[in-house]
């Protein structure tokens, strides 16, 4: 018996790996020398709107510039000062001096059902996880990029991305990282890569898969990204984390954090199978009190907007 | 994606098998939804009172955010409730690492602030976590 689950797991695992790089090859061909095919896809900013509207078809899909990483700008913390060369100064252009920039992006599959579903905003989400409208269809993908800054002489090695900064001036960005969350006919696939300087040709390596909690020996899977996921150690599960992409099915509405309780400045993730008592508890009669619902595993869903324009309740 | 297929239809007997023999002694898993807590930022003697003194209030709040909640931001606020315009200065310190060596720093910034009223004295941002940071507020009456 052990000796087949072994086997069955090593056959999983070698599947997974294969659909993962043909997946990454089809949305980045290797040695094409242009932006990859996500790079045209909607960014999570664009599809989930700060005044919650309707992103609107496909065809018209947005795509913000700056705006689409997940930076802390002047505009979100006024009076914002950090640290450049030792010294406090105002954060006048976070793109100048990011260290890295993360982004994420949703295919078209994704847009539809976001759009057809209303969950671009926190209203409409609760509308679909009450009338259990949150599976997203097979073929939706969202991924999510990380960009670190590179020299001129590193271009050849990496994929890369120029930004126009405030005062004219450019800056070169490589893709450092990118995770893949892909639903296929037996469930969501999460794929990890991240960029090797060691690999011959292609300079991204494939960090690992995922598609189940636990593997063959009933043990947690881990798999972390070492720059999107940096610091999290051992504790790092796609697929646990992003069980947790929640909402609550009452009152004013909230998610289940991201990240388990840890000292100051220590992050942890959650790993192997969910915990029941995170979404809800019994009520001493028998009857499951569910507290928050799944949003099928996607995290960007938490981006949107309470309401739609012109909601006041 | 063929591949795949053909692996889960191998595994699911023996994957059939195993939850059986398991489902008796599946542990219970250790949780909590709790948010994650952060380093405080700390007063270091506000005041040195005296009758001269403009009365003002000082709120010195901390936030997580950022991508994956990596950075936190400490914020300010300053309440004038004096009679007379002040005018306050603010140094914060702390630490930041880098190359994962930790130095010190520190900025001082100054606000002038109407009667009645509240301003920020900033927000800061890049700082270690863990090391924390501590403030100190002086005001004095301009009017």
């Amino acid at each position: 018996m052990m000796i087949a689950l072994l086997a069955c797991g090593l056959m999983q695992a070698a599947a997974s790996d294969a659909e993962a790089w043909r997946i990454f090859a089809s949305l980045d061909p290797p040695g094409s020398g242009r932006p990859a095919l996500w790079e045209s896809w909607a960014s999570a900013s664009g599809t989930f709107r700060r005044d919650g509207a309707d992103p609107g078809p496909w065809s018209a899909v947005s795509h913000p510039g700056p705006e689409r990483f997940e930076l802390l700008t002047p505009a979100d913390f006024p009076d914002l000062r950090h640290i450049v060369n030792g010294r406090m100064v105002p954060v006048t252009d976070p793109l100048a001096t990011a260290k890295r920039l993360v982004e994420v992006r949703l295919n078209q599959v994704s847009h539809d059902f976001i759009r057809a579903q209303h969950l671009y905003t926190v209203d409409g989400q609760r509308r679909a996880v009450l009338q259990g409208n949150v599976e997203f269809p097979v073929g939706a993908i969202q991924l999510k990029a990380g960009w670190a800054p590179i020299s001129a002489a590193e271009r050849s090695q990496f994929h890369t991305l120029t930004l126009r900064l405030a005062d004219g001036s450019t800056r070169l960005f490589g893709l450092a990282a990118l995770n893949i969350a892909a639903k296929t006919p037996q469930g969501w696939l999460w794929a990890s890569f991240e960029h090797t300087a060691e690999a011959a040709g292609a300079h991204y390596r494939l960090r690992g898969t995922q598609t189940g909690y636990l593997d063959a020996d009933r043990r947690p899977v881990r798999l972390g990204n070492a720059v999107l996921e940096a610091g999290l150690g051992d504790s790092a599960s796609c697929m646990t984390c992003h069980a947790r992409a929640t909402l609550s099915v009452a009152g004013i509405p909230s998610r289940l954090p991201v990240f388990a309780p840890a000292p100051p400045g220590v992050r942890r993730g959650y790993i192997g199978d969910p915990d029941p008592a995170w979404f809800g508890r019994n009520d001493g009669q028998g009857k499951w009190q569910m507290a928050y619902a799944s949003l099928d595993f996607v995290w960007s869903l938490a981006q949107a907007a309470e309401h739609g324009p012109g909601v006041h309740p | 994606m063929r591949l795949r297929m053909l692996a889960r239809m191998v595994c699911f007997a023996g994957a059939l098998a195993l939850s059986i023999g398991a489902a008796a002694d599946t542990p219970a898993a250790a949780s909590s939804s709790a948010p994650v807590p952060i380093r405080r930022i700390e007063d270091t003697n506000q005041t040195g009172g005296g009758p001269e003194e403009p009365k003002y209030g000082v709120d010195a709040s901390w936030v997580i955010a950022g991508y994956n909640d990596d950075e936190v931001i400490y914020s300010i606020i300053i309440t004038n409730r004096d009679p007379r315009i002040i005018r306050c200065s603010t140094v914060l310190s702390g630490f930041y690492l880098e190359n994962g060596t930790r130095h010190s720093v520190s900025d001082r910034q100054g606000v002038t602030i109407f009667p009645g009223k509240q301003s920020s004295a900033g927000r800061w941002v890049g700082m270690d976590q863990a090391a924390g940071a501590t403030y100190k507020v002086t005001c004095r009456a301009v009017s």
